[in-house]
């Protein structure tokens, strides 16, 4: 078993700990208990959701994208041991060619019909190059919906944190998606409009 | 100053007086009268729009009598006359508004038009003393977490489908009890022997659905297998934990330290409970919203009332008043806060 350096982040899910793995440094990504939660129910979360999110960031990483190399995963202690990439979160220094950046790997994913599930600009890491660190939620799917899903999270968080630069944050994301793949585009943004009008209390 | 709030959004018909005045140092709304009438569904069936509208229209006059009289003010001695324009039952939503208009041109009142979701959020955040409060606001009629953010309550996660009441509410109807139901499926999963059944986990980035549960926990009691008590407790425990978990990440997204609660649902003290665990894991201070001040009622529209005239002078003529049954929060100025 290796050790914990350093709690380096508590995230909503899971523990971000600062460790080594064969001296090499490394962050080991702990998806720890909630006491809120039905037993059976947390533990099989839990298992699924690491054996996936490692799953995804290797399918990621097969598509070209940068994500972090993963060393090791205990599925039952939902422990995913992976490699360390220095930077800042996207979050914290947000700016349009980021999200252009965001815009191309999100284009990748849905080419190749994986779906984030959980996209946020706190997800990427930004150094010289933007690298995609958390893929907790993702999933395989070919469905229109959970493409424009995807999307629609994005644009929700850029309203509600970044209401000031919206507009341009929201466009520079479409720009770098087209740049990938512009063919689906038109379409998944009729479905969230769909979704939208899906909403409570939605004007269609 | 001094605020008649009327709100008929959907099963509850309320009235109630607040007076506001410039000394009160603490802002809270000093509740002259608080009287509620609500429509009780018959075993098995919902609330309908129009059977709820009418027995509004027959409770509406004494409920509005019995908040005068019991505060001891006169129809003249009003400023505003605030009532709810908003989300609801249009039938419903009518009936307020048809009081609220008949005072106001009677009497010569202001007449403010108040946002009921806003409601529920500025009377927990006065009454909680909340400043930064990240807000959950779960009720028949919402799901929703919400932050404050430049002029708005902007959405941060939402259920794509149904409210969280109208889970419990429907799944009740299903089982033959009468709405609103959360409290009698809370009884029962307190009874269950708390053997849980898997239902579908669905929480899409902050966004969360509740259908799947719906669909899945009839299928079982259709298969006869499990008892009520069991399913109850496993939707429970289901809906609930996906409600943490949205706020959780909420939480953790927005670094917030503060969590109000508001909304009917957030009488259930299962959910309070594992709201509180995961405040406590994020530092986070948490605020229920007082149980007798959770579900719908008048004082929540009065004060509203109050905060949008008093900042905002925001009255509007009887010609241009409006109902609207789906008015989202999310497009409501708030002027009066920083």
């Amino acid at each position: 078993m290796q050790r914990y350096i350093k709690l380096l982040f508590k995230g909503a899910e899971s523990n971000i700990y600062l460790t080594k793995w064969y001296n090499k440094k490394a962050i080991s990504k702990i998806r720890i208990p909630k006491s809120y939660r039905q037993r059976k129910l947390d533990d099989d979360l839990r298992r699924r959701r690491t054996i996936s999110e490692s799953r995804m960031i290797t399918m990621a990483k097969e598509l070209g994208l940068r994500t972090p190399y993963i060393y090791f995963i205990d599925p039952y202690r939902a422990e995913i041991v992976m490699e360390f990439v220095s930077g800042k979160r996207a979050s914290g220094v947000l700016t349009s060619s980021i999200c252009f950046e965001i815009g191309k790997f999100v284009s990748t994913l849905h080419l190749n019909n994986l779906i984030h599930g959980d996209l946020t600009p706190s997800n990427f890491i930004v150094n010289s190059k933007v690298t995609m660190i958390d893929m907790g939620l993702s999933f395989y799917s070919t469905r229109k919906e959970d493409k424009a899903m995807d999307i629609r999270l994005f644009k929700e968080i850029l309203t509600s944190t970044f209401h000031n630069s919206y507009t341009e944050f929201f466009e520079y994301f479409l720009n770098g998606y087209r740049h990938v793949n512009s063919e689906e585009l038109e379409k998944i943004l009729q479905r969230i409009e769909d979704i939208e009008s899906r909403k409570r209390y939605a004007i269609s | 100053m001094l605020c008649l709030g009327i709100e008929s959004t959907a099963h509850t018909f309320a009235c109630s007086v607040v007076k506001y005045s410039d000394s009160d140092t603490d802002k809270s709304p000093n509740i002259l009268s608080d009287v509620r009438n609500i429509f009780k569904a018959p075993d098995g069936s919902g609330i309908h729009p129009r059977e709820a509208a009418r027995h509004h229209s027959s409770v509406a006059i004494e409920v509005l009598k019995q908040s005068l009289e019991s505060s001891k003010i006169k129809y003249k001695d009003l400023d505003v006359v605030a009532y709810s324009a908003g989300p609801g039952l249009g039938p419903c939503l009518r009936i307020g508004a048809v009081i609220a208009r008949s005072i106001s041109s009677f009497y010569d009142i202001k007449l403010v038009p108040v946002n009921h979701a806003l409601g529920h959020i500025e009377l927990g955040m006065s009454l909680t003393g909340g400043k930064d409060s990240l807000v959950l606001l779960v009720s028949g009629g919402h799901t929703m977490i919400l932050v404050f953010n430049h002029k708005r309550w902007r959405v941060i996660g939402e259920t794509l489908d149904i409210t969280l009441g109208q889970l419990l509410d429907q799944f009740g109807r299903h089982l033959g009890l009468a709405s609103p139901c959360g409290s009698e499926i809370e009884r029962l999963a307190n009874k269950s022997s708390k053997n849980y059944v898997s239902l579908p986990y669905s929480i899409k980035g902050n966004d969360i659905t509740f259908s799947g549960i719906l669909s899945a926990a009839k299928r079982l009691i259709s298969t006869g297998k499990y008892t009520n008590e069991d399913i109850c407790y496993s939707i429970q425990e289901t809906a609930f934990a996906i409600i943490t978990e949205a706020v959780e990440r909420a939480l953790s997204a927005t670094e917030k330290r503060e969590l109000l609660v508001v909304g009917g649902v957030s009488a259930n003290k299962d959910l309070s409970r594992m709201l509180n665990l995961a405040c406590r894991r994020h530092k986070a201070k948490f605020n229920p919203c007082p149980i007798s001040f959770a579900g719908d009622n008048g004082v929540q529209i009065a004060w509203t009332g109050i905060l949008s005239y008093l900042k905002t002078k925001n009255f509007i003529d009887i010609s241009e008043s409006f109902v609207n049954q789906s008015w989202r929060i999310d497009t409501v100025d708030v002027l009066w806060r920083e």
